[in-house]
């Protein structure tokens, strides 16, 4: 056992021994993690849309003005919802939402206000809409054809009101009569009326910020654990202090377990600086329940495994740490590590399943980010944690090999 | 009974021959110098002593198969320090390794006046130094020194023989390999001349001169364009060697002034590279 500690005291040692290192170390996810919950981690207030609008050639008075001074008036969570642009032209308004000034436009037919109110065409409003980014399209074009379908229902109002002030000065209806073809009506106009309640959980931004903070920690075991564990071991024998200990009274067993333990470490110390960063920061106060923790422990271990398993299938340090490195980036994108993974291909998401590392990010983020239990997770933790021992049983094998002919 | 037998070790690394029958013996007390040029198999047959590297033959420690190899100090030829740490903290680590706490890595430091700066600050020398005393962690009879003074300045290389001399007066048996004629001249109570992975010649400093049949050595420095008959190239002198150097002076400079101008003439004692280049037809270090 002492051969262990030699080993763990004298990596901590090396690692603090360079204050350079031990800083870039620590600070490259702590700058990752801050960064990306900074620019995602702020409450969204809405924005408004740009639209362009070509109105009716004389449109003082008319329907047209109604439509538009609605749009300039909707207003949503204190923000306007449009931000209008008059053109007196189709094919001037064409150019603005070509160069992206506008994302839509409504051009009006001439004849609006007429044709509206008699009846007598459709089609009375041209709506452009850009569909070069397909996110934006959606959200443009769903949210005008909500503002049109609720204009819609003013006009049909509008109608309605004419209609029964000709009825009630002009037909022969009893009063009780009037009501019931009023309700009668009103129900044409609006068949439905939905009422909108906003659910308030944890904030989006909340969301966000631990999502990166997690995410922070998983480029922490995936770059700097599995790296520094696929030299490690590579630097040992190449430098020839493996060969060394043949001549002491520790066995092999003790050095890897030493240097495991020193990765391990060495991760934790990066996790906990991380969650400090974030809460100093963003002063919220950040606990880990005793099963993140230990999820946090077992993936340290499994990124510190499989570098050790790489180190025994190159043959110098170099080789080893970029292997490494050539697969954490991959990994860190694949499976949901800095990236959710529902932005990703179904067979993608997939590896994301089986890599320990990310499953258990998963179940990590299950707890603290969505206040689930992991209990109905059991099954893919238990699946990350064998994962884990094959791979260090695998690493460990290896290691022995190369250790018998050194 | 002999402190180490080396019996017809015989070592391939992979169809190569890289060591071809050795055999040996070492005493308590008694310095063994492996004095060979690069490639020799000086290493390869240290290794297979001390991290028993597999091979032909057997390795008899005591008169028994030597399995705990801990009983033998090690310097290797590479670097086994750890740059960035203090020599304290170096000496700790084998210290650790060797089951030994820090006090005796603290009472080494002292003896040997070792500064305790880290290692990367220290002088070529001082790493020397500190490698060594790092061998001794574990109190071992024997011990396996490969080039302790390569790369060293003289000084420092006079102080490391002066700790390699005491350890021998501490009774320990040691073999060192070297490339430097001087080093095995000064240090060795005998000397095996190694080459292509053969023993070509074991023996006391003096007997091995004695045995070469080489009295003295004529040699002739000046700017040669050709090595007649008989004559060896050392640097740029030719050197010719003598039973009577009376009667080849006269003739060995006739010869040498055929080929190139002579600056100076000098009839010396041999070396141990004059006995190697006679054995093997090659310099010690090229
Ligand atoms: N691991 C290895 N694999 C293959 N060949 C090797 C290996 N180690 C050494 N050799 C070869 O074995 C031969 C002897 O090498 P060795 O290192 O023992 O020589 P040496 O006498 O110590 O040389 P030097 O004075 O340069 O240290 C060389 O030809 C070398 O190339
Ligand atoms: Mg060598």
């Amino acid at each position: 056992m002492k051969g262990v500690y030699a080993f763990f005291w004298k990596g901590m040692k090396e690692f603090f021994a360079s204050k350079e290192a031990v800083f870039w170390t620590f600070i490259f996810p702590i700058i990752f993690g801050l960064l990306f919950a900074g620019v995602f981690g702020h409450e969204s207030s809405p924005s408004s849309i740009p639209v362009g609008i070509v109105p009716e050639r004389d449109s003082n008075n008319t329907l047209c003005e109604v439509f538009v001074n609605g749009m300039q008036e909707a207003i949503v969570d204190g923000k306007k919802l449009f931000e209008l642009h008059n053109y007196s032209s189709e094919s001037s308004a064409m150019s603005s939402l070509k160069n992206g000034k506008v994302k839509a436009l409504l051009i009006f037919d001439d004849n609006f206000t007429e044709n509206i109110t008699s009846g007598i065409g459709q089609e009375k409003i041209k709506v452009i809409l850009d569909k070069r980014d397909a996110q934006e399209y959606q959200l443009v074009s769903s949210v005008l054809a909500s503002y049109i379908s609720s204009f819609e229902d003013r006009v049909r109002e509008i109608k309605m009101n004419i209609t029964m002030e000709y009825l009630t000065q002009n037909g022969n209806l009893t009063q009780e009569n009037i009501t019931y073809v009023e309700r009668w009506m009103k129900s044409f106009a609006n068949p439905l009326k939905t009422q909108e309640e906003i659910y308030h959980g944890k904030s989006s931004a909340k969301t966000a910020r631990m999502w990166y903070l997690t995410a922070a920690i998983g480029v922490t075991f995936v770059f700097s654990g599995m790296i520094s564990a696929a030299s490690m071991i590579s630097s040992e024998i190449e430098k020839g202090t493996a060969r060394r200990l043949l001549t002491t009274k520790t066995k092999p067993w003790e050095m890897l377990t030493g240097d495991i333990l020193t990765v391990l470490l060495i991760q934790l110390i990066s996790s906990l600086l991380i969650v400090l960063s974030f809460i100093v920061v963003f002063r919220e106060l950040i606990i880990f329940p005793p099963s993140v923790i230990l999820m946090l422990v077992i993936a340290a271990l499994s990124t510190t495994s499989l570098g050790l398993l790489f180190s025994g299938i190159t043959k110098t340090q170099r080789a080893a740490a970029g292997m490494a490195n050539a697969i954490a980036w991959p990994i860190s994108f694949i499976t949901g590590i800095f990236f959710p993974s529902f932005l990703l291909p179904e067979w993608m998401r997939s590896i994301g399943d089986y890599f320990p590392a990310s499953a258990l990010l998963r179940g990590i983020r299950k707890v603290i980010i969505y206040n689930q239990g992991i209990g109905d997770y059991m099954p893919q933790i238990i699946g990350a944690i064998a994962l884990t021992l094959i791979f260090l049983v695998i690493g460990s094998i290896l290691f022995r090999w190369r250790m018998r002919t050194l | 009974m002999p402190l180490l037998e080396v019996k017809s070790v015989t070592k391939y690394y992979g169809k190569k021959k890289v060591l071809d029958n050795v055999s040996f013996s070492l005493e308590k007390g008694e310095i063994l110098a492996l004095l060979g040029p690069n490639g020799a198999g000086k290493t390869t047959l240290m290794r297979i002593i001390a991290e028993g590297l597999t091979h032909r033959g057997h390795v008899l420690f005591k008169g028994k198969i030597l399995k705990d190899r801990s009983v033998i100090g090690y310097c290797p030829q590479e670097g086994i320090l750890y740059e960035d740490l203090t020599a304290y903290a170096n000496l700790k680590f084998y210290s650790y390794l060797h089951k030994r706490d820090g006090r005796w890595a603290r009472k080494m430091m002292e003896k040997f006046e070792i500064p305790d700066k880290k290692v990367k600050e220290l002088s070529g020398g001082m790493k020397k130094r500190l490698s060594i005393v790092i061998a001794l962690v574990g109190e071992p009879e024997l011990l396996i020194l490969d080039e302790p003074t390569v790369g060293l300045d003289v000084e420092s290389r006079h102080q490391v023989w002066e700790i390699i001399r005491n350890l021998r007066e501490e009774g320990k048996g040691i073999i060192l390999s070297t490339h430097y004629m001087e080093e095995a001249e000064h240090l060795a109570n005998r000397v095996a001349i190694i080459n292509e992975g053969k023993i070509i010649s074991l023996d006391a400093v003096d007997a091995l001169k004695r045995s070469s049949g080489i009295k003295s050595a004529i040699e002739i420095r000046g700017l040669f364009k050709d090595i007649p008959q008989g004559f060896v190239r050392e640097n740029s002198s030719l050197v010719f060697y003598s039973q009577e150097p009376k009667r080849d002076l006269v003739n060995a400079v006739t010869i040498a002034s055929k080929v190139g101008k002579i600056k100076e003439v000098v009839v010396r004692e041999p070396t141990l590279e004059d006995v190697f280049i006679k054995l093997t037809g090659r310099r010690l270090k090229e």
